[in-house]
């Protein structure tokens, strides 16, 4: 990958140079994988698939309110309850811009997270801000404020442990961030030095980190309180209104930015400072977070005992193309190197097609029946089974049974039975991952 | 009359059917609109009654609704 001017990274890069500037760091913090979850199956598979931290939001003040997958604010305790258990950390998010009527809410999730024992609110109203500092919460700056310099984030080090940096910028001026605080031994309220989070994974914003009114102008639906309409992943013609001819433009998704994917020089994020890689994607579905959690965390662990390898990449892309994404770019890590969507919706490999309701499951044997309601399913087909305790459990069809005999083929209306890897129950639903083209 | 409906479940508390139509909607302390001169229920639908001589704020209110939670029937 060429380097951009901007960067200040040199080339070729080396590992064995990041390993040592690590070593060096006092108190060097460990990295943390944080995974979004906008639901119960997508919490599960996240803690399943080794995030060190999981992120979501409550009711309408979070930046993705209008996801059809959200937590509601009575949600909370199971959600804490489900990440300590399994020894990590949950950060709520209330980072949508907060009107006056929005503050009793604000600081009842608030004092409510405190009850529960949130290890961190990530915030952008400067109302919100203060609120958590009052209760003692720890403060993570969300990236709707844009922070792009070391003054800046030096300002909000007063009240915030962590600052999530804007997304438009390059590894080599996170790198000098990075650098002022460690040569001013910066600090949040907990003590320990100031922490960076980064977007790794995900949806990127033609709007700088989200701060888009387009929605609002268009339709009322502020952007900035999580109901975005997404007009600009629409496909515009531009017309001459005097003639009312329409000019042909090579990309009609002139608006569209691809996605971020920066799986493939993790080990230079780790270089620049950034020991928090945050994965866009409340609103997604539990496989994606299933997918893109596991192969990240293969990469960050590949990266921390030196076997981080372009080999290992090429092994951990299928899985992250399979899922949704409007194809992959470098976001603005060095500078914009990447291009638009240049279509409609997901460009992943592969689609999932509900099968049916897990009627049983026999623990001893660890056989799952499920019953077949809606597609047919055959020898061979990749299967996920998905649930609100389950998460995501994957695998592929073999020894497929209908009443107990062997068969290749399960028409609907049958009970399939086949041998899980895991757990699953009754409260999980069976999907097959299908081609895309081979619905 | 006129039948207004609303889903207050889903509103996200922009305070535009409130600045719109205050005869008809208030902000609760959840941040969210609330529908005024309620009749009735019908699943996630909190119904109303209005003034026929109201339409026109009502109408404003309801596509102004950037979540599209407000129905007004004639």
């Amino acid at each position: 990958m060429a380097d951009h001017p901007e960067c200040g990274l040199e080339a070729p890069f080396k590992l064995s140079y990041v390993l040592f500037h690590r070593n060096t760091m006092s108190e060097s913090p460990n990295l943390e994988l944080l995974a979004p979850a906008g639901c119960y199956p997508s919490l599960q598979a996240a803690l399943n698939n080794g995030a060190d931290a999981i992120y979501f939001g409550l009711a309408q003040l979070n930046m993705r309110a209008r996801a059809r997958r959200s937590f509601e604010g009575g949600d909370l305790p199971e959600i804490m309850e489900r990440i300590h258990a399994a020894g990590k950390k949950g950060y709520l998010t209330i980072n949508t811009i907060l009107y006056d009527h929005d503050l009793p809410l604000a600081t009842s999730l608030l004092v409510e997270a405190k009850r529960c024992n949130v290890d961190g609110v990530i915030v952008s109203d400067i109302a919100g801000m203060e609120a958590a500092f009052e209760l003692g919460l720890e403060i993570h700056i969300s990236t709707q404020l844009s922070i792009s310099n070391y003054p800046s984030l030096k300002f909000f080090a007063r009240w915030a442990d962590r600052v999530v940096l804007a997304r438009e910028l390059t590894l080599g001026a996170i790198k000098r961030i990075h650098k002022e605080i460690e040569a001013n031994d910066l600090r949040g309220p907990s003590g320990r030095p100031m922490e960076i989070e980064a977007f790794a994974h995900g949806a990127l914003c033609v709007a700088v980190s989200g701060r888009c009114d387009m929605s609002l102008y268009t339709s009322n639906a502020s952007a900035n309180r999580g109901a975005c309409e997404q007009n600009c992943r629409r496909e515009y013609t531009v017309t001459d209104t005097q003639t009312g001819k329409q000019l042909v433009v090579d990309n009609n998704y002139i608006m569209s930015p691809n996605d971020l994917c920066t799986i493939e020089f993790i080990d230079r994020m780790v270089d620049a400072g950034i020991t928090t890689f945050k994965l866009e994607g409340r609103a997604r579905a539990p496989e994606y977070v299933d997918a893109v959690v596991g192969a990240y965390r293969k990469a960050i662990d590949a990266v921390e005992d030196g076997s981080f390898t372009p080999e290992l990449v090429d092994t951990l892309m299928p899985g992250l193309n399979k899922v949704y994404n409007r194809g992959f770019s470098t976001g603005f890590y060095f500078g914009r190197e990447g291009g638009w969507s240049g279509a409609p919706g997901s460009k992943a490999t592969h689609r999932k097609v509900l099968v049916g309701p897990v009627r049983n499951y026999f623990a001893k044997a660890g056989v799952v029946v499920v019953q077949i309601t809606d597609s047919k399913v055959s020898s061979g087909d990749d299967y996920l089974l998905v649930g609100p305790t389950t998460g995501v459990v994957k695998g592929r069809l073999e020894d497929l049974r209908v009443e107990g005999e062997p068969t290749e083929l399960a028409k609907q209306g049958s009970m399939v039975s086949f041998a899980v890897p895991e757990r699953v129950r009754l409260s999980d639903r069976m999907f097959i991952m299908v081609p895309v083209g081979n619905a | 009359m006129l039948k207004i409906k609303h889903r207050q479940k889903e509103c996200i508390g922009c305070d535009s059917c409130i600045e719109l139509a205050p005869d008809y909607f208030e902000m609760n302390n959840d941040g969210e609109a609330t529908l005024l001169h309620k009749i009735g229920k019908d699943g996630p639908w909190i119904q109303g009654e209005g003034f026929v001589s109201d339409i026109e704020a009502l109408d404003e209110a309801a596509a102004a609704c950037p979540v599209q939670i407000i129905v007004i029937d004639r």
